[in-house]
């Protein structure tokens, strides 16, 4: 019994260091010359330098793009978090025509890759003239986050029960004032969970800005580290640098929230 | 509770609209697009089956559903299988949160992150993977080139993803009551049978699931594929996703971009339908315990 075990625990041990191998490997590449990191390209770094990081964000302009990615990450969920819930409560408390239709074409959502509207939406951004702008991006990845956001809230409304507002409305409370003020205040665990997984949903998306921003300026650290990638395809140990910069952040956000974000993403995934 | 009022739509209206204008009418215009002439940005008409019958005969259209077939093939092994793997391993031993954290980690990792670092593992020359070949003696390997291109693929989305399905296999296994697994030890069940006969059939709901995620998500890749196969000159590694920007966002092709967005779509309806449909007929209902 003891013995399986033991040899269990040592073969999970091996499958995690063959899983972290090419992080670990990243890192340590970040810190070494390129021509140092051709003649041995698993060999250990004859001298550390963090010169690298410091080239490669002010090459890669990581500074500016990480504002891009900023404004684009906040202001796409705030839409998805402000409409959600709203639209959540509604579907969950509120009675009027076309509830039932409304709330049944958010299943559309769930079901539609993003390629199904690609085209047609691009077309759209074209004509209105937003294509290649910050709002091309933002704009679909609120969209395609609301579906899942819109469930998730509303089955976490559905279970509050009703006595809660009730007195409220008694009391001559407005709608919108339990929305805000009794609703919202109990369901901030799901509020959480939309929030982390928008986020990392936006952070991370490549394909909208691929298609969407050709403007270098504009362009999130995705895609902007994309073109980086392609243009400098020889200076390999600044490209990893350039890499670390990014996943650092993310590797500590992540160790602090993993709790929610495991819950979150399997939640936001499970869209499927 | 609230009486019914018409004007409450107000409330659900900002997130309808959106969602309306961004994904349902584009949606349908992409519909109609398949059925349209363009030049470039212009509609010369409407009406035509062109686009469709085109199709018939694309090799590279061909190329890029069974490349999206293998995807799928190898990710269902490398993604649910040792996700699989490690939740029956992780739930065997009580103390594994450390382990499991680390093993889900890479799921937080951009693609572009991923794609990148491991276009360097892979690279020809001083890629991490062929040093190590050479350490060993062994024959260097075009690890993006053919045949190895949608086996190189789905071996970084097992990394990534992997760690997902654990979480998700975890969650199911976990639950399943101790008791269980020891009356049916005391009756002389070795765990290989165990996990057969008893943990997998309490969890068949998250296999299902989890499959239904890989074969449709097979379908919608396409960071990794852009990414560490770039231009991808000799279309080896060309799958739906990529084929589809590459016609419409790179030659300009709305109307049969349109048409294979369309086909897409359906192809990632029909596999819900087929999955639920055999899930309800086979399956059946959960089993709660």
């Amino acid at each position: 019994m003891n013995l399986k075990k033991v040899i269990l625990k040592a073969l999970l041990i091996l499958i995690l260091i063959i899983y972290i191998c090419p992080i670990v490997w990243m890192y340590i590449s970040a810190t070494r010359t390129t021509a140092d990191f051709i003649n041995a390209p698993l060999g250990i770094p004859s001298s550390i330098s963090f010169d690298n990081f410091i080239k490669a964000y002010q090459m890669a302009r990581l500074g500016q793009h990480f504002i891009i990615s900023i404004i684009i990450t906040v202001i796409s969920v705030l839409l998805v978090v402000v409409f959600g819930s709203l639209a959540a409560f509604s579907f969950s408390r509120l009675k009027f025509r076309g509830r039932n239709l409304l709330y049944a074409s958010f299943f559309i959502g769930l079901i539609l890759p993003t390629q199904s509207f690609l085209v047609g939406m691009f077309v759209l951004f074209r004509l209105s003239g937003i294509l290649d702008t910050m709002l091309s991006v933002i704009l679909p990845c609120a969209a395609i986050g609301l579906p899942i956001a819109i469930f998730l809230m509303k089955a976490f409304f559905d279970s509050i029960p009703s006595s809660f507002e009730e007195s409220a409305l008694i009391e001559g409370a407005g709608v919108f004032y339990i929305f805000r003020h009794i609703i919202l205040p109990i369901a901030n665990a799901i509020i959480v969970t939309v929030i982390i997984f928008t986020t990392i949903n936006v952070w991370n998306e490549f394909m909208l800005p691929f298609v969407m921003i050709q403007t270098d300026r504009i362009k999130p650290l995705t895609t902007s580290l994309y073109v980086f990638s392609t243009k400098h395809s020889s200076k390999l140990t600044l490209k990893l640098a350039a890499l670390t910069v990014i996943a650092t952040p993310m590797f500590f956000v992540y160790f602090i929230f993993q709790k929610q974000i495991q819950k979150g993403v399997t939640a936001g995934a499970l869209k499927g | 509770m609230f009486k019914k009022n018409n004007s409450y739509i107000i409330f659900a209206l900002p997130a309808v609209i959106l969602f309306f204008v961004i994904i349902v009418f584009p949606t349908f215009l992409t519909f109609i697009f398949s059925f349209t002439e363009w030049r470039r940005f212009k509609v010369t008409g409407f009406g035509t089956l062109k686009h469709y019958v085109r199709m018939v005969g694309d090799l590279t259209l061909g190329k890029a559903f069974k490349n999206n077939f293998l995807y799928i093939f190898y990710t269902i092994f490398l993604e649910v299988g040792v996700g699989l793997i490690l939740a029956w391993i992780a739930n065997r031993l009580k103390r594994s949160l450390l382990y499991r954290s680390l093993l889900f980690s890479p799921v937080i990792l951009p693609s572009i992150v991923v794609g990148v670092l491991w276009r360097q593992i892979y690279a020809f020359d001083s890629g991490l993977l062929n040093t190590v070949f050479e350490f060993l003696g062994w024959e260097q390997v075009g690890w993006l080139g053919q045949p190895y291109t949608m086996l190189s693929v789905s071996i970084v989305s097992g990394w990534i993803w992997s760690g997902f399905f654990m979480t998700i296999f975890y969650s199911g296994l976990s639950r399943i009551p101790e008791t269980f697994i020891e009356s049916a030890r005391l009756d002389g069940a070795g765990s290989f049978r165990i996990f057969l006969c008893i943990e997998l059939p309490l969890i068949k709901n998250l296999l299902v699931l989890a499959l239904l995620i890989v074969t449709t998500g097979g379908f919608k890749g396409f960071d990794l594929f852009q990414i560490l196969l770039r231009r991808d000159p000799m279309e080896s590694g060309i799958v739906l996703p990529t084929f589809l920007v590459r016609t419409f966002f790179e030659n300009r092709d709305i109307g049969y971009g349109s048409a294979i967005s369309m086909v897409l779509t359906a192809v990632v309806i029909l596999i819900m339908i087929i999955i639920n449909l055999v899930n309800k007929k086979y399956v059946g209902a959960v089993e709660e315990y």
